[in-house]
């Protein structure tokens, strides 16, 4: 079986690649096992065809460090925090600075943080994870829920009901499968609370990925993305990011050969 | 399937490893996120109770903010500034390109300042400067409200009388 490598792929594109279709990301860093020819792959041990095709030897096996620019981030406006007075002290370290009382992100250290995220992201997706996009702001329901449609997953943009993840089985009535990863869009509900999904994640044990904002607690989730989660022009960035890194995840699944 | 409901103590990976060693849950079991946190942790272990760090957050000023300062208290805010929009220069960073160009003539800044001030009116490159004299130039409310005081005119008086008796 070959496989037929893009060498140039456009994003609109990718929205809608089957399982046919792969991503060479990086040529001289991945050496994708289907790529080569069938001839070759019947020499090849199957352990060893594992050891070569195994993404997580790789630091960036989906290539999502080419998703986005620092200068995408600023113009998304995804800098801006709140101002002085909401600020979460755990929140410091990544804050740059205060512009006359508003609380300004350290986007070096964000941008580093999104690529750990989206990389995480890519890779829960390649092994068929679940993924649950949370966000309780009316005002990004839609751009969440859309995300999560075209990335072929699951959003819980509405109001939490409490027993949700703990008592999942009693909701529903049934044997449930719980995500194998939260995104959060925002950690805080309309109340200003932390928002129960970043709780209930740790308790049942499911890594979290959640945009922090300067007046949230990143302590409890697994890969905190410092940044703004208040303007739609930042949510639909990170929307768009989450997404193209999940369809590159599923894009690269290993097809069965027959 | 046994699991850690412990969200307060060590973390998902800390539990599951916990787990996993002590053989309550099975190989088999190992939950999808594990190896791939194994390759790729967190720079920061996620720790409920982890106390915040020391730091103070500093103010962010430039030099150029100075200039600023001293030009808009000269010559007000020319009202409505669209953030979004970079393609036009706001009166504001014209001055401050045209300063940055004439410093190498000046050693003063005050004199550097009323130059630049004095090219950028000639141009008309910058708003009438707001001074006391002129109260109808400024934005404030006091001087809006001297302005309207003195352009008001003194209202005509009607005389009810005259209006009814005449045909």
């Amino acid at each position: 079986m070959i496989r037929t490598i893009a060498n140039r792929f456009k994003w609109n594109a990718a929205r809608y690649f089957t399982q046919t279709c792969s991503i060479n990301s990086d040529a001289s860093l991945c050496q994708n096992a289907a790529s080569l020819k069938v001839d070759q792959l019947a020499d090849i041990k199957e352990s060893e065809l594992k050891e070569i095709s195994d993404p997580l030897k790789f630091p960036d096996y989906f290539g999502v460090r080419k998703l986005f620019r620092i200068k995408d981030l600023f113009d998304a406006r995804i800098h801006y925090g709140h101002t002085n007075g909401t600020l979460d002290p755990n929140m410091k370290p990544y804050i740059f600075g205060s512009r006359l009382g508003h609380l300004i992100f350290d986007l070096d250290k964000t941008a580093e943080m999104l690529q750990d995220a989206l990389n995480f992201t890519a890779h829960i997706a390649y092994r068929g994870g679940i993924i649950l996009f949370v966000s309780h702001c009316p005002q990004h329901t839609l751009t969440v829920e859309n995300a999560a449609k075209q990335a072929g997953e699951y959003a819980h943009a509405r109001e939490w009901d409490f027993h949700i993840f703990t008592n999942s089985e009693k909701v529903y009535n049934g044997v449930t499968r719980l995500p194998d990863l939260v995104i959060l869009l925002s950690t805080l509900n309309p109340q200003m609370q932390e928002h129960t999904a970043v709780k209930d994640a740790a308790k049942m044990c499911i890594p979290t990925i959640g945009i922090v904002d300067s007046n949230s607690n990143p302590n409890l989730i697994t890969y905190p993305i410092p940044g703004n989660d208040d303007s739609p022009a930042a949510v639909q960035l990170y929307c768009n990011l989450f997404r193209d890194a999940i369809l590159l995840g599923k894009s690269k699944k290993p097809m069965e050969v027959y | 399937m046994a699991s850690s409901r412990l969200e307060r103590i060590g973390n998902i990976y800390s539990r599951v490893r916990g787990l996993l060693r002590s053989g309550a849950m099975k190989p088999e079991d190992k939950p999808i996120w594990y190896e791939v946190y194994e390759a790729f942790p967190p720079k920061v272990e996620p720790q409920y109770g982890r106390k915040a760090s020391e730091i103070t957050i500093h103010p962010i000023f430039y030099p150029e903010d100075i200039v600023r300062a001293k030009f808009y208290e000269r010559f007000g805010s020319p009202g409505l500034i669209s953030l979004a929009n970079n393609e036009y220069p706001t009166p504001c960073q014209k001055f401050l390109d045209r300063y940055k160009e004439m410093e190498k003539g000046f050693s003063d800044e005050n004199e550097l300042f009323e130059a630049v001030a004095k090219v950028m009116e000639e141009e008309k490159s910058v708003p009438e400067s707001v001074s006391s004299n002129q109260p109808d130039n400024g934005t404030s409310m006091a001087s809006m409200f001297s302005s309207a005081v003195s352009k008001s005119q003194p209202q005509p008086k009607i005389n009810v009388g005259d209006l009814l008796t005449e045909k």
